[in-house]
């Protein structure tokens, strides 16, 4: 077991911006709370005389220490520093310099040597974190009765810029440790959206206990309800949206008889907007969607291009409720093909899916998993959604979702693009529909032999994820937005009298559950198909019959079908033990 | 072996390779085609009469899924090598073998059934998290990649035993400096 040390999520987007997004090498200061392994700031040594593997710290960056240990509250935790790839280790110099350190600090328990290097394509230990395009690997030295000792420690990350961001709050600046009566605490000023100017002073079990929050403009601290059962990032925003209602509630009550002699008609959009904001997302589709969406849960695994920009539509439309599982990041090269923006680069793809679908509907519930779909209990996850979408791009994701979905009787969608997003798929699988597995075994195969040749998304024959290729967002949309009316659908009940509910139901009904596009002229097999037709050039569809096989383990006859859950994968290590026992 | 070809490596890759260009699976010339052997070897061209055999697939794609574990066992019996063991545990339930790859390195492959495909495991050598899945087509838990689709699995037992087979073979080239051979998607690093 690590020692832990906590990290500020601002700090390490500092170090990475400053150290890791340059060559080796680069250093700096780390501060922190007095006492506590608790990291709270960075200070960038950019005027060190550095080498391509070599960092040494300048006067200046002693100076500017002491200038900020005077200053502030926050004291002296160690030096980061970067180096050359492949090499994410303190080297025998750095030591000497650790157990110099230690020698000059006498108050210092533990001086922190974190290693950045540009090392992202191997997977991370314990003591290792990765932002951006840099790899943390976190050390600490501490004394020892023969000199010191070196160990990895493992950083806790906390995530206080990400909290106050997903609150809509803007900070002036970075959270700086200030003593207040004794106890260190960080403290930023910040704009909470319907609160105004506050202070906000974080303890160090912060976010485990709630933040204290001074309005500028009032009568001491706001009470904020604080949910532990909520996941830490929502935390911060979810006890200010409470807190922000339980006030709108107050004002309603007030405004009860003015209200009713007014009229309804007098409210301003502003204000229905604050008091329910999903009452208005219905206001333009009449006949077509049902407000029944406000009580509908859609589980979407998967959250890039396609599954960002379904997050977005079907919180637009009025789902009321997202469960979002990616395991990766938001990274600069996803800015442009997807729903996310520059400021997201470095949060989790799940959290920031989740931040567009409350900026939208900030009465929606988003529940987010930054986790793979191993590492989430897909049985539970698919029972609690209405509508499933898969929009990964990892297959075997893909045929294990889909299965989980087809065995809780939850219909799902599937979005898929073809090579340079000329073309896609969109698959539906319910209950008496053929599963995804036959699906694309039984088409893809047919079109294989027919001569039509592989359109389907090449995947690297290693990873199986697939390969990400050029293609146009325009394209990448075209098809999601099939699949987005396709769940709007789904979302209804079959005998909903409402135009996304026929469409889809429709699907079902008439088992074309595989539709094909194509976006470029004469592509593939419809420039075969549709020669005779004219006045043809791009955006055609064709919606396939596909029939599930009667031996197939999700869809077949219910009495040879497996159950997901039951097939956990083997532990090679397991094996050998068995083998070798045998 | 009069009238079989036993492997030449290049024309192994050359089979696979044009088969994928194709999109052939299966292909139904024998001199397109690859088999296995029940002891794990390799043949091209015309088969040898008269002994359990299993068809390999060619492409990277897998197109059925079906599951008799009845029949797997009585398959296996016939057609995987001798010391194949069936292990019956509650969080591992499959088939271990070894065999000898076509540059005489032994293999020890553990194939299962993961709800929707067969998939296969590297046992011996320990070479999981040291090759990159890319590189050699094994995950980190020391699964094989053995196809595009099904979750990198393959529909049967047959097609991930000869698959597990080629792959054999292709670590072997790997092991030895170069790119696997049997994958167009490793064809950049060829230079080709
Ligand atoms: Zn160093
Ligand atoms: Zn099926």
């Amino acid at each position: 077991m690590l020692t832990p040390v906590r990290v500020a999520d601002f700090v390490l987007d500092a170090i990475a911006a400053r150290v890791g997004a340059v060559e080796p090498e680069q250093g700096g200061a780390l501060l922190g709370l007095p006492g506590l392994d608790y990291v709270t700031e960075f200070i960038h040594d950019g005027g060190a005389a550095t080498t391509g593997t070599r960092y040494q710290n300048t006067d200046w960056l002693i100076a500017a220490i002491g200038a900020r240990e005077a200053a502030t509250a926050a004291r002296f935790k160690g030096i980061v520093h970067s180096h050359p790839r492949g090499m994410p280790v303190p080297s025998s110099q750095d030591q000497a310099e650790y157990a110099e350190s230690l020698r000059l600090n006498p108050l210092l328990a533990r001086y922190l040597a974190p290693i950045v290097t540009h090392d992202v394509d191997t997977p991370l230990a314990g003591h290792e974190v990765r932002l951006g395009p840099a790899r943390i690997s976190f050390y600490g030295a501490e004394r020892a009765s023969d000199g010191f000792v070196l160990a990895p420690v493992r950083p806790v990350v906390v995530p206080v810029a990400r909290m106050l961001r997903r609150a809509g709050a803007r900070p002036e600046g970075d959270p700086a440790a200030i003593d207040v009566e004794g106890t260190t605490l960080l403290a930023t000023h910040a704009q909470l959206p319907g609160l105004g100017a506050v202070t906000l002073l974080l303890g160090a079990d912060f976010p485990a206990t709630a933040p204290i929050v001074l309005p500028e403009h009032g009568d001491g601290p706001l009470a904020l309800g604080w949910d532990l059962g909520v996941p830490a990032v929502e935390r911060l925003a979810g006890a200010v949206l409470a807190l922000r209602r339980g006030r709108a509630r107050d004002r309603e009550g007030r405004d009860a008889s003015h209200r009713v002699e007014a009229g309804a008609e007098d409210q301003t959009a502003t204000e229905t907007v604050r008091r329910d904001p999903a009452a208005l997302l219905f206001a333009r589709t009449e006949g077509i969607l049902l407000p029944t969406l406000a009580d509908r849960s859609v589980l979407i695994v998967g959250a890039g291009s396609v599954g960002s920009y379904l997050a977005e539509v079907l919180a637009r439309s009025g789902v009321g409720a997202f469960t979002i599982v990616d395991p990766d990041d938001v990274e600069a090269v996803n800015v442009g093909r997807s729903a996310y923006r520059v400021a997201d680069v470095g949060l989790g793809k799940a959290f920031a899916a989740a931040e567009i679908v409350l900026a939208v509907n900030p009465s929606a519930r988003a529940g987010v998993h930054a986790a793979r779909h191993e590492d989430v209990d897909l049985a539970a996850l698919v029972t609690q959604a209405d509508v499933v979408v898969v929009a990964t791009d990892d297959p075997q994701a893909q045929a294990r979702v889909g299965h989980f979905a087809y065995r809780a009787g939850r219909p799902a969608v599937f979005p898929g693009l073809y090579q340079g997003a000329q073309g896609g798929e969109v698959i539906i699988a319910a209950e008496g529909s053929a599963c995804f597995a036959c699906a694309t075994g039984g088409v893809r195969a047919d079109l294989q032999e027919t001569g039509s040749g592989e359109v389907a998304a090449r995947t690297d024959y290693g990873t199986g994820r697939l390969i990400a290729e050029p293609g146009l967002l325009t394209d990448v949309h075209h098809v999601a937005a099939i699949a987005a009316k396709a769940a709007l659908g789904l979302l209804h009940s079959p005998d909903d009298d409402v135009a996304a509910a026929r469409f889809a139901h429709g699907i079902l009904k008439a088992g074309t559950t595989y539709a094909v596009f194509g976006h470029e002229p004469d592509y593939w097999i419809f420039a075969e198909l549709m020669r005779a037709t004219p006045a043809q050039y791009a955006y055609q569809s064709l919606w396939l019959t596909v029939s599930g096989r009667s031996d197939c383990p999700v869809c077949g006859d219910p009495a040879g079908r497996t159950d997901p859950s039951a097939s956990q994968e083997p532990d090679v290590d397991l094996i050998r033990a068995l083998r070798d026992g045998a | 072996m009069s009238d079989v070809e036993r492997t030449d490596l290049n024309r192994l890759r050359d089979i696979i390779r044009s088969a994928q260009q194709q999109g052939d699976q299966y292909p139904v010339d024998p001199k397109a085609r690859i088999t296995v052997g029940s002891e794990g070897e390799i043949y091209t061209g015309v088969v040898p009469a008269g002994r359990p055999l299993s068809r390999v697939q060619h492409g990277t794609f897998a197109a059925r899924v079906r599951v008799r574990e009845v029949e797997d066992l009585r398959w296996a019996a016939m057609h995987m090598p001798r010391n194949t063991q069936f292990i019956d545990h509650r969080d591992a339930r499959g088939w271990c073998y070894s065999f000898l790859s076509q540059m005489g390195r032994p293999y020890t492959m553990f194939a299962y059934f993961d709800g929707t495909s067969y998939q296969v495991k590297l046992v011996e050598p320990r070479l999981e998290g040291l090759v990159g899945a890319h590189a050699g087509h094994l995950y980190a838990n020391g699964r094989l990649c053995l196809s595009q689709s099904g979750g990198s699995g393959q529909p049967t037992l047959e097609e991930a035993y000869s698959k597990s087979v080629l792959w054999a073979t292709g670590m072997d080239v790997v092991l030895a400096g170069h790119p696997f051979p049997f994958s167009t998607n490793n064809e950049f690093e060829y230079g080709l």
